[in-house]
């Protein structure tokens, strides 16, 4: 349980939410590419393509960021892809 | 807790590159709003202190402070209001706690003296602050405590700027006096008529002589000529008592008659010398009520305005006429004594008594009248 608490206080387990027109991802390492139609980001297992028009970044910090625009395809992918 | 945050502008080529690369420098951009030339975003202090430091050609403008530094801006630029408005705030709240007037409820004039001087010593006056609750409960028991045996009940309502004092006073009333064992005994000789008992015992009996003093409904309970209890014996005992009234009236007696003949004049009067002013027609016989306009120290000199009634004075009374003038007056006599369901039974003219300058007649009335009158009495035990 208190592992669970901790987790969630203090999470470092990647995570993405996607609503509509909006994309919140949490603990992602770097930006890769930033383009209006396509968001390459770097997590520690991999990477995420997010592909869409007009992609504007809202938020920025550390570890978070928030996306909005027409979000078409979200992939996942390997370091060296 | 009040973190200062800054609104930013940063415009140049190639924005997108730029945010992405703020980030590999670690500066935290919220809200941002990107166009083709410049995007703007709000950041903390240490992002702008770092975003400041960065040698580069973009060009960063601080727009505007938020958080903290938004509230010390608004509050500078609005301070005039602010102040007023506080001054204002206070001035109403001072006002309002201020008591304007004093009102105490209650008709009795010299109370009400004694309550404002009393309320006066609790600072509850014109112009002093107002009290709180616990103040005015405290301050309406000592009132009551001081003026225990004048006032009941007592509120001290605020209404607005002003308290409202209400009250009742304490009636005390006299001890009840028929919780006092006592008999009811005749005031005077009679023959019992009626007996109206409500209370005690009944010890006389319709047509018995009573002399003074007898006791006719006794507040001692027998039973077998023992004494069970006392109680306040109550109740009326009518007789028949007798009167002999004598009248005396001078042979000469006169009546006097008024006319219904009434005038108001003015009079002035300079030592002996009274006249009437446009007073053509004089009563020779007039009972006057004078109100003074003007007098002078020595009531040498006098104005007046007399209110004048004229009568005739009948003399032609013979002898039967002072006679029945005389029982008149002793039937008056004893009129004017009786109250409510006493009357004459009857009356009798006894004798007539003529002298040189007066004649003095006598008359015999039967009275029935309310005997009753009580005797208190203590217990053998107290």
């Amino acid at each position: 349980m208190l592992k669970s608490l901790s987790n969630y206080l203090d999470c470092s387990d990647f995570s993405l939410n996607y609503c509509g027109k909006h994309i919140y991802i949490n603990n992602f390492i770097d930006i890769l590419i930033l383009e209006p139609e396509k968001i390459v980001l770097s997590m520690i297992t991999g990477k995420i393509i997010i592909r869409g028009n007009n992609i504007l970044i809202n938020k920025l910090l550390d570890k978070e960021i928030l996306l909005s625009g027409d979000f078409k395809s979200i992939e996942l992918g390997e370091n060296n892809v | 807790m009040f973190n200062k945050y800054y609104k930013i502008r940063v415009s140049g080529k190639n924005l997108r590159r730029f945010i992405k690369s703020l980030h590999n420098y670690g500066i935290k951009l919220n809200s941002i709003s990107l166009s083709n030339s410049f995007f703007t975003a709000i950041v903390d202090k240490s992002s702008l202190d770092k975003l400041l430091d960065l040698k580069t050609y973009y060009k960063i403008e601080v727009l505007d402070g938020l958080g903290i530094l938004y509230l010390k801006k608004l509050i500078l630029s609005n301070i005039c209001f602010i102040i007023f408005f506080f001054i204002g705030i206070l001035y109403l709240y001072f006002l309002s706690n201020v008591i304007f007037d004093v009102v105490i409820v209650s008709n009795d004039f010299e109370l009400n003296e004694k309550l404002y001087n009393e309320l006066d010593n609790y600072n509850i006056k014109k112009y002093k602050f107002i009290k709180d609750y616990d103040d005015i409960q405290s301050i309406k028991k000592n009132i009551l405590n001081k003026y225990k045996n004048n006032i009941e009940w007592i509120e001290i309502e605020r209404i607005g700027t002003k308290y409202y004092v209400k009250l009742e006073k304490r009636v005390i009333n006299e001890i009840k006096k028929d919780l006092i064992n006592r008999h009811v005994v005749a005031k005077k000789d009679g023959i019992i008529k009626k007996i109206v008992a409500s209370n005690g015992e009944v010890v006389k009996k319709v047509d018995d002589y009573v002399n003074k003093g007898d006791i006719l409904i006794s507040g001692e309970i027998h039973k077998k000529d023992e004494v069970k209890g006392n109680t306040a014996a109550s109740g009326n005992v009518y007789a028949e008592v007798w009167y002999k009234v004598n009248v005396i009236l001078p042979i000469n007696y006169y009546e006097k008659k008024y006319t219904g003949n009434s005038k108001n004049v003015f009079n002035i009067s300079f030592l002996d010398i009274n006249f009437n002013i446009f007073d053509n027609n004089k009563y020779s016989n007039k009972d006057v009520t004078s109100f003074s306009i003007y007098d002078d120290f020595y009531n040498m000199f006098k104005i007046s305005y007399n209110k004048e009634k004229e009568f005739i004075v009948n003399e032609d009374i013979n002898l039967i006429t002072n006679e029945s003038i005389a029982v008149n007056r002793a039937k008056e006599k004893i009129l004017s004594k009786l109250g409510k369901n006493e009357y004459i039974i009857y009356q009798k003219k006894l004798k007539t008594i003529l002298n040189d300058s007066t004649i003095r007649v006598e008359v015999f009335f039967k009275v029935y009248e309310d005997i009753s009158q009580y005797k208190y009495y203590l217990n053998e035990g107290v």
